[in-house]
């Protein structure tokens, strides 16, 4: 597949994710892909489980796409998500915060599937956020 | 610039400011105003060469043995360059107010790059700061018992293990003089493989010297560690290039300029926070088979 059809992939999918449609999403993963760095099993149906913890834990997710690298069957992406924190995540209940969290995120793909992705996210900016972990003394706003 | 001129770049700030040491590499690899952007929760943008050196150096100190592993590179276009990066090193100096803990940590990374007139002029990079604070036990880990926090004056005697893993740290980053400060004055020696023993301080650095001398790049890793109130047991592999003259008993083996990866187990005795005595038992026939001295097995 080329630079284009990867990028149209990409919104495709990411279109679905910011309506809910999580079904849609998932159509961009192969049936055994693996998700490293999320502590989860392989396979859609794990990475299905993991989403559904976070649409509960944050139901109006919206992910801004920051950057997109495609190269050969590799896609990197530079995303910021934004969300209000609704449901228990990471062992913190509640908070009705609104919080930003960056990430970036490579993608290989098989045809138009992903097969496998790594993501690295500040989970320590978002349990900051929530007044899970303190805050250091100086961050730029 | 070509796609593989902009990975070369990255690559060389891992292999020449971190993994190397040479910081002021920095500046010919970044441009003089280049912008970094970490993660917001690790603070505000570094501007300039100078200020990504001087955040490389701050894990350079705090992880003697610091390690950065490239594990994926692509480039795209003409100016974009994905890095994927594993952080590894022993907690041997303060990080940002945490005393040192001897714990080993391993953390995940992506930086993208951005490439202007051969140098990089912008960057991000997502990398698992909680990951670290988790395994240093400073946040508790997910599905675990809250960890201790670690001494609050920097002065508390560490326990057996992370003592271990402290010296192997300090051993594998030539600091000696720090090594010696946690080994008690009378510490004991007794290299199995050919029956010496070193003795003081002074045999001490004699024996890391000899090891040194023969293999000046040697690096260990610790695979396993049984440890009890005043004894550690630590196996860990040691990998280095035979550049230099190997002593033994049997007079010094001359440099064979062969990559070594062998194995070794040491039981130590800790007294008062403090190594004061140890047995080395190692692998020495795989070493050399390695160096050639030995024929290979069937």
């Amino acid at each position: 597949m080329s630079a284009e059809q990867y990028t149209a992939l990409m919104h495709r999918a990411q279109e679905h994710f910011n309506r809910g449609d999580l079904e849609g999403y998932l159509d961009l993963y192969a049936d055994d892909a693996v998700l490293h760095d999320f502590g989860i099993e392989p396979g859609r149906e794990s990475i299905r489980r993991f989403y559904e913890v976070f649409q509960a834990a944050f139901p109006d997710a919206h992910i801004t796409m920051e950057d997109l690298i495609c190269e050969g069957d590799r896609v990197a992406e530079r995303f910021t998500v934004r969300a209000t924190h609704r449901g228990p995540f990471m062992r913190v209940p509640a908070t009705g915060k609104s919080v930003t969290v960056s990430g970036m995120t490579i993608l290989r793909f098989v045809g138009d599937k992903c097969v496998e992705r790594w993501t690295q996210a500040d989970f320590l900016g978002l349990l900051q956020q929530l007044g899970a972990v303190p805050a250091p003394e100086q961050v730029e706003a | 610039m070509s796609a593989e001129q902009n990975k070369a770049l990255a690559r060389r700030f891992f292999d020449e400011v971190c993994n190397g040491r040479k910081l002021d590499v920095a500046a010919e690899i970044l441009t003089a105003n280049h912008v970094y952007h970490g993660p917001l929760s690790v603070g505000p943008n570094r501007v300039g060469p100078e200020a990504m050196a001087q955040e490389v150096a701050i894990y350079q100190h705090a992880f003697a043995d610091a390690r950065w592993v490239v594990e994926e590179v692509f480039a795209a276009g003409d100016d974009r360059v994905v890095v994927r990066w594993r952080g590894q090193g022993t907690h041997t100096g303060e990080l940002q107010g945490i005393p040192p803990t001897g714990r080993t940590v391993d953390v995940q990374s992506i930086w993208v790059c951005r490439v202007e007139g051969g140098k990089i002029a912008e960057s991000w990079e997502v990398w698992d700061a909680l990951r670290l604070l988790q395994q240093l036990g400073v946040v508790p880990a997910p599905e675990a018992q809250p960890a201790e926090p670690p001494g609050g004056d920097g002065q508390a005697a560490l326990d057996p293990a992370a003592l271990a893993r402290t010296v192997y740290a300090f051993f594998s980053n030539n600091q000696f003089d720090r090594v010696l400060e946690l080994a008690t004055d009378d510490v004991e020696i007794a290299f199995i493989p050919t029956g010496q023993f070193f003795r003081g301080k002074a045999g001490f650095l004699d024996f890391m010297k000899g090891f040194k001398t023969a293999f000046p790049d040697i690096q260990i890793e610790v695979i396993n560690q049984v440890v009890t109130g005043t004894q550690v047991v630590s196996e860990f592999r040691a990998w280095g290039t035979h550049t230099g003259p190997l002593r033994t008993p049997d007079g010094e083996i001359p440099p064979t300029n062969r990559k070594a990866e062998w194995t070794v187990c040491e039981v130590w005795q800790v007294r008062d926070g403090k190594l004061a005595g140890l047995r080395n038992y190692q692998d020495s026939a795989t070493l050399m088979r390695q160096l050639g001295l030995l024929p290979e097995t069937a």
